[in-house]
């Protein structure tokens, strides 16, 4: 479904980290074992912009926002205006991956709330982090954790999603 | 004793990135011999310009330089003056033997002198512009202000498009800024941009933090390029930069009745500054003392001297006071020589002044010639060419003079290079548009 967003978006990677291909893998994560930075993930939305030619909307988040606990977080940027962010998409990932693609929103935040930092992993289709322990529940997360889980599938798919028609 | 007390500056690193190559004792070598780095440029159309020849650097492998996965993503920020500087400055740190960690990150410090760079961003706005205006003649209906405002929405639009990492290539900071994520320096960092006089004073205020004990270690230097269509055009219609394209190398003529103005160069050049007894303790080689360093402003017009050249007789004066020195101690000045008709005289009676009679029997050089005028990275360069005539006992001619200027009259060695076994001080000169002058006080390594 993605091959054609998994293969640039590893393209723009292996060229911006100075990487080979085969070093950038779909279930790379994005932070540890690409070392992507901040100023990194911005260079890479920007390239995917150019690239896909789709506007990857703000993350929305604010210093104080990545760090609330992540359900919450998660919560106030559904509220604010604005199209579906990185985050949000990974949250209807997990839903997803746990049977509730299809659910209403409440439904979706309840599922989520429940998970684990694994269901997370492989929602994302990598590993989980070194960082954070496998059973710790999303809802003892920070926002800003949520970083730590994203892989290069992913970014891959998020591009998929952007690109799709709207109804 | 030195301007900088107990804690005496030495040098002990040079990396250079010129016209002239970047092994500092073969650009040293080809000074000598008179050779010169200026020739057409190629790296853009000059059809528009008025200048058309630079002292261009055509053959930095950054990468074979700064093989480093680490160092070149960083270079993968980095624009070319960025670029330049770091070259300049991993060459200088490898000549001082200085390992990574070897300094501790508080005591380790950058002071660079740089140019506005970002040229890369200002040509992809011309290109973007252009674009932009090419959409004007689709633009046929509605009145004037609409059509306007259509055409400032497109140019706006393409505004969005310019790369994030573009921002950080624009700001003269990160020209210090990437040397010091570069080596771990986590003491004072300064950006000077005083344009023809901030390299120098880059040096010289980093003596200065040696001195009052804020590190042990500087990596101090300057780095420009103006070697682009919109500021290259700008700088010759401000009359400093000669018409002479025809002439390339011979051009530029500091000191010469039929000077018309410098020849624009491009480069960095970074010195390894040390406290003595740390550079003693770890077996250093030093090259040089930094003994004094003296600036002032002219405080007069945008970008011309005053003819009584005040400002740069004060930091000279300083800078000697500060070194402890006389008049007779120096044997050497590298003057600042633009080649403009204005900065030569005004120089030439300024130098008269501060060293009286004894500044006959002295070269006072100008390399500007031949490396073309550095701007921002000129001082810098200037020094390093300064060491090197001290650890040499050797000064360079200065090329393309042949018709003296009777109210330039010193010796400036335009007949060739001069041996000066003795050499033991070099007094280095920078003077700025915008009235900011500095003057570097280096001498031979003593007990």
């Amino acid at each position: 479904m993605s091959d054609e967003f998994l293969d640039g978006v590893r393209d723009i990677l292996g060229g911006q980290l100075l990487r080979k291909r085969d070093d950038v893998r779909a279930e790379s994560l994005l932070v540890q074992d690409l070392d992507v930075d901040s100023l990194g993930l911005i260079e890479l939305t920007f390239a995917i912009e150019e690239k896909f030619g789709v506007e990857f909307p703000d993350l929305k988040t604010s210093a104080e926002l990545l760090l609330l606990p992540l359900p919450d977080g998660l919560q106030r940027i559904e509220a604010m205006p604005g199209a579906t962010t990185l985050f949000e998409f990974m949250q209807r990932e997990v839903a997803r991956a746990l049977g509730a693609a299809d659910a209403d929103a409440e439904t979706r935040d309840r599922v989520f709330r429940t998970a684990t930092v694994a269901d997370v992993a492989r929602a994302a289709g990598g590993a989980v982090p070194a960082a954070l322990a496998a059973e710790t529940p999303v809802s003892e997360l920070r926002l800003a954790d949520l970083f730590r889980l994203i892989t290069v599938d992913v970014v891959a798919r998020y591009v998929a999603f952007l690109r799709a028609p709207r109804p | 004793m030195s301007a900088f007390g107990r804690r005496r500056v030495v040098v002990t690193g040079l990396g250079v990135v010129s016209p002239l190559g970047q092994d500092a004792a073969r650009m040293f070598d080809a000074l000598c011999r008179g050779e010169s780095g200026v020739r057409p440029i190629r790296r853009f159309d000059t059809t528009h310009c008025r200048s058309k020849i630079g002292g261009t650097v055509e053959d930095l492998d950054a990468a074979a330089l700064v093989p480093d996965r680490a160092g070149q993503l960083m270079l993968r920020l980095a624009d070319w003056v960025q670029t330049m500087a770091f070259c300049a400055t991993e060459l200088a740190v490898r000549d001082a033997g200085v390992a990574p960690g070897a300094v501790a990150r508080e005591r380790l410090g950058v002071y660079f002198g740089a140019g506005r760079g970002g040229a890369e961003v200002s040509e992809a706005l011309l290109a973007l512009v252009a674009e932009a205006a090419e959409e004007w003649p689709k633009l046929r209906e509605g009145d004037a202000d609409a059509l306007y405002s259509r055409l400032a929405g497109s140019v706006f639009g393409a505004l969005n498009r310019i790369r994030p990492t573009s921002y950080l290539q624009q700001c003269p900071t990160f020209v210090s800024g990437f040397l010091s994520i570069r080596h771990g320096a986590g003491g004072p960092m300064l950006t000077n941009v005083n344009l023809c006089s901030a390299g120098a004073q880059a040096i010289g205020e980093a003596a200065w933090v040696i001195a009052r004990d804020d590190a042990d270690v500087m990596l101090a230097g300057g780095a420009d390029s103006m070697l682009n269509a919109a500021e290259l055009t700008a700088f010759s219609n401000l009359d400093a930069v000669s018409a002479r394209n025809e002439e390339g190398p011979e051009a530029c003529k500091p000191f010469d009745l039929r000077r018309d103005g410098c020849v624009v160069g491009e480069g960095a050049a970074a010195l390894v500054l040390e406290e003595r007894e740390h550079a003693l303790r770890r077996g250093a080689r030093i090259w040089a003392e930094l003994l004094g360093y003296g600036a002032s402003s002219d405080a007069h017009k945008p970008t011309a001297p005053p003819e009584d050249g005040r400002g740069a007789v004060l930091a000279m004066e300083r800078a000697l006071g500060h070194a402890g020195l006389d008049a007779a101690d120096v044997g050497h000045v590298n003057a600042h020589g633009t080649g403009t008709p204005a900065n030569d005289v005004v120089e030439t009676a300024a130098i008269k002044q501060v060293l009286g009679a004894h500044a006959r029997r002295i070269p006072v050089v100008s390399t500007k010639s031949m490396t073309g005028h550095l701007i921002a990275g000129a001082g810098a360069l200037e020094a390093a060419i300064a060491v090197l005539c001290l650890a040499e006992g050797r000064v360079p001619p200065t090329r393309n003079l042949r018709v003296p200027d009777p109210r330039c009259d010193l010796d400036y060695a335009a007949d060739g290079p001069r041996a000066l076994p003795d050499l033991r001080a070099v007094m280095s000169n920078s003077f700025a548009i915008g009235g900011s002058n500095a003057c570097l006080v280096l001498g031979r390594p003593r007990a």
